[in-house]
């Protein structure tokens, strides 16, 4: 099963549009779109405000709904979630491959537009894990604005703090560090750093989530793509020992190098 | 019944299993690099220079930040028809490298596929599984829509080969195998925007790509093809199909001003 979300800031708005059918052409005729977010510190399940088509739910970002989350189910699963205090795995509609994803788009005041097709997939949720992002893959010195948004999902209806650092590689220092909350799309601002980012890492040691970064160029000109989770630039029996020695190390670093 | 299929299942995808599949051909895998134990791998990514498009490619320093091993990146270009244009080499000197693809490098305005592997500098004993992904760009004056790769489509099982034999023994990372592949683009395609497909061919054997039933192209090996989608001829739900067994396009979208380019 597959959640969705927003990633929208100051300067950007998005447009989620979400398919009600697979990649193989089979659609969700008794499934809806609902969406979670934590009140209360539990899960609360709404309907949210969409446009549909036969083929599509489109939702667009709003102050309120900047950290939900989206997901397909019948009506009759839902109450185990309000059951149960947690995000649960409640169908395999979305459980495709390729994978089932929706189109998560950013638009500015410029009218320029860039989008990538999105998902979060259930077995993230269950974990709190660690994240390494590389910087300089996505980002672009000349553009306006850098930044990356971090989306975490989470299981449980906490909001707890969790630390992120900027660190470069080059020069052995930690540039910044970010205070961000499980369960929401947080926005990290890069563009002080912009002409160092080449050599740059994002790391947190408590949270999993999906890096997605943006360059903003003069001209409004949008790019907007995530990097992949480090395990997957390798294969083999002996890869996720290779990734545990990368964050390691990164975590070393940080570490060592933290005042 | 149940416990004998559940254990034919996991026969079937364990490292054996694939092994036996991609060399009797029945059922083959999809990916072939599975049950490889020693292969640098790569996209069949897209280069344009038409139209005053720019491309510029991103890659992490895979070897080092794994394997601890100096390494350097070898660029393969191949026209639009699959044909070898030129090879190059560049030197990591930071933790993600690029390369700009502009007229000035290709030599002329056209469109075209690269490979791009990653290489250790001096031979070693230690063996390689590296699915490096990368990352892609695409736009105009300098201003890129990024893109990560679409598909690991090439490997060489070699990886410390020689410069001068590194064509010859790239091979494709999926199966030949002919499929009836039916694919729902899952994106609302607009029509305020021009649209664009691109598709690459990492195989051997030519493929055969269809949209919607009306746009039919063929593709040669190591070719591509960009095939514009009249707004009349965009559908509320898009179908490719193809005998390719993964004919996962990379959407170009743009109007006058911004480009917009992501997977399908």
């Amino acid at each position: 099963m597959n959640f969705f979300f927003h990633a929208c800031n100051d300067f950007l708005s998005s447009t989620l549009t979400i398919p009600k059918f697979q990649n193989q052409g089979k659609s969700s005729e008794d499934l809806n779109l609902f969406s979670a977010r934590i009140s209360n510190n539990a899960w609360q399940i709404i309907i949210p405000d969409y446009v549909e088509d036969d083929f599509f739910w489109t939702v667009e970002s709003d102050i309120r709904n900047k950290d939900d989350i989206y997901f397909i189910s019948s009506p009759d699963s839902i109450e185990n979630i309000h059951l149960n205090y947690s995000l649960l795995d409640l169908n395999d509609h979305t459980n495709t491959m390729p994978e089932y994803r929706a189109n998560l788009e950013v638009s500015n005041t410029k009218g320029a537009w860039s989008s990538y097709q999105s998902e979060y997939p259930f077995n993230m949720t269950k974990k709190l894990g660690s994240l390494y992002s590389e910087c300089g893959l996505l980002t672009d010195h000349k553009a306006e604005n850098i930044g990356v948004f971090i989306r975490n999902i989470y299981y449980l209806p906490i909001k707890d703090e969790v630390t992120f650092y900027l660190y470069d590689d080059l020069h052995n220092k930690i540039l910044s560090e970010f205070i961000l909350k499980l369960n929401t799309t947080s926005y990290i601002d890069l563009s002080d750093f912009k002409e160092l980012l080449s050599n740059c890492f994002i790391y947190s040691k408590d949270c999993l989530g999906i890096p997605i970064y943006v360059s903003q160029y003069k001209n409004g000109s949008l790019s907007f793509e995530h990097t992949h989770p480090p395990h997957e630039s390798i294969s083999g029996s002996m890869r996720f020992h290779y990734v545990n020695q990368l964050k390691n190390a990164a975590n070393k670093k940080i570490s060592e190098n933290y005042l | 019944m149940l416990q004998i299929r559940k254990y034919l299942k996991i026969i079937y995808r364990s490292h054996i299993g694939r092994k036996i599949r991609d060399y009797t051909g029945f059922r083959s895998p999809i990916f072939l690099f599975h049950h490889k134990n020693n292969f640098i791998s790569s996209d069949l990514f897209i280069w344009r220079t038409d139209q005053e498009i720019q491309t510029v490619f991103k890659a992490s320093n895979i070897l080092k930040k794994y394997y601890d091993i100096e390494s350097f990146l070898t660029f393969i270009f191949y026209d639009r028809n699959g044909k070898f244009l030129m090879q190059k080499n560049i030197q990591f000197k930071n933790l993600a490298e690029e390369l700009i693809i502009d007229k000035k490098l290709i030599g002329f305005k056209s469109y075209g596929t690269f490979n791009v592997f990653n290489r250790p500098i001096v031979k070693l004993k230690k063996k390689f599984n590296v699915t490096n992904r990368c990352y892609v760009g695409y736009g105009r004056n300098g201003e890129f829509s990024m893109v990560h790769g679409n598909i690991i489509g090439s490997m060489i099982n070699e990886p410390f080969i020689s410069d001068n034999r590194i064509v010859d023994h790239i091979k494709p990372a999926i199966t030949n195998r002919k499929v009836n592949f039916k694919y729902f683009i899952q994106k609302k395609i607009s029509k305020d925007y021009n649209t664009t497909f691109g598709f690459t061919n990492p195989l051997d054997r030519r493929i055969t790509i269809e949209i919607n039933n009306s746009y039919k192209i063929n593709i040669e090996p190591k070719g591509c093809n960009l095939l514009y989608i009249r707004k009349e001829d965009i559908k509320k739900q898009n179908i490719i199909t193809s005998d390719f067994v993964f004919a996962r396009p990379i959407l170009f979208c743009e109007n006058h001003q911004f480009i917009d380019c992501h997977h399908g």
